[in-house]
This record gives structure tokens, sequence and C-alpha cells, in this order.
């Protein structure tokens, strides 16, 4: 149940079908993936699921992927 | 600059540039917390007594990432955007300084931060130059 929020909320934040989020996207080569964007994912990920990351993980966050590994970890 | 008599300089710089209209929709009301991420109060306070708040937000995110950008080829130590505040200081232009309490008084003796910032009615740009001064 997780996991679908989170890729909801990805998929809100890029403005794109939950159907193309796939993990394989990363910060380093999918271009709308720039640092305000960055910033708007993480404020969206923590008012919705009401968390605050601590910096590091914001930095690691470096694929959806990673995104999702990391946001589990606070909700679990 | 007297303490930085025996000690040399390492010079970085850093650049960003984005478009006004992703500013343009975020609001003190519904981006909260994306603000308060990015923007100190004081910040916040200026960007938003002005007519266009969109213009000088856009302006100040380059400035904070261009700094950024040159703190990271540094590899001095890791900056994120509330430990910058941006001060507007008039016919001088911008000031940049460093807020974060996780600084020591040594670290912040040792930097000096320049920045420019432009606009068009479209796009800001920002360049920022960062000077660490090293132990000889």
């Amino acid at each position: 149940m997780h996991e679908e929020k989170i890729k909801k909320i990805f998929a809100q934040a890029f403005e794109i079908p939950e159907e193309e989020v796939h993990d394989d996207i990363a910060y380093n080569s999918y271009q709308p993936w720039d640092s305000l964007k960055h910033l708007q994912l993480v404020s969206m990920l923590e008012e919705e699921l009401g968390i605050e990351f601590e910096m590091d993980d914001i930095i690691d966050m470096s694929s959806y992927k990673k995104v999702r590994e990391i946001v589990l970890k606070y909700l679990t | 600059m007297l303490n930085n008599n025996f000690r040399i300089p390492k010079f970085s710089i850093g650049i960003d540039m984005e478009l006004i209209e992703r500013f343009e929709k975020i609001s003190l009301e519904s981006h909260s917390n994306l603000l308060r991420r990015i923007f100190t109060q004081n910040e916040l306070d200026y960007c938003f007594s002005k007519i266009d708040p969109a213009q000088s937000l856009c302006g100040r995110f380059c400035a904070k990432e261009a700094i950024i950008k040159a703190f990271s080829s540094l590899d001095q130590t890791v900056i994120s955007f509330t430990d910058i505040e941006i001060l507007h200081v008039d016919k001088k232009g911008p000031k940049a300084i460093i807020i974060g309490k996780q600084f020591s008084t040594d670290f912040l003796d040792r930097v000096e931060i320049k920045i420019s910032i432009s606009h068009t009615a479209q796009a800001a740009v920002s360049n920022a130059l960062v000077v660490y001064w090293c132990d000889m």
C-alpha cells in the first residue's frame, strides 16, 4: 500500500502517468529531474506521508528505486 | 582578512539558471514546506513583499544553487539551501552569507562568497565564486 502511494506522489510530482514510473528513472539521466524538482518531490512526500527526511537521505534519493527504499524506511 | 596572511586560497565557481515560471505557481499558503526547505524567513519576507515574488525567488534559488555547486567541487563541506542567506544590498547588489549553525567560526573565517544574479522576463541566472583559505 505504501509503495502504491509513493508511486502516485512521484507521478504527481513529475506530472507523468503512474505507468511511466519505474525503478530506472534517475536524477542524472531523467531530464525533468533537476534540483528544484527534487525539492518539490521531497516536500510532496513529506507533506502527504507525514514524514521529515534527514539531509543525507534527501541527497541519496538518486533514483525512483532509492526514493522508494528511503521513504519505506521512514514508514516502517 | 588578517587571519588569512598565512593561508592560500582555493577557488571554486558555480552557476545555475531557472525559468521564472516554475516559481509563479508557488505560494506561501500552499507550498510552505517547499519554500522553507529552500529559503530563510528573511528571504521569504523580502521576496513576498515584491510585486513579482517569482522573479526574486527564482534569482535567489539560482544563487543558492550556484553556491552549493561551488562548495561541492571544493569538497570541504556539504551545504544546503537554508544554510545560505541571500541578502539584498541596494546598488552594491546581492550578498550571500552562511547562516548554518553547524559551521565553526574557523570554517566561516576561511570562506568568502561572491555572487551575481541576473534576470530576463523568462529566466534568472546566477554565478557564484567561493574562496576557501587553506593553511599553507
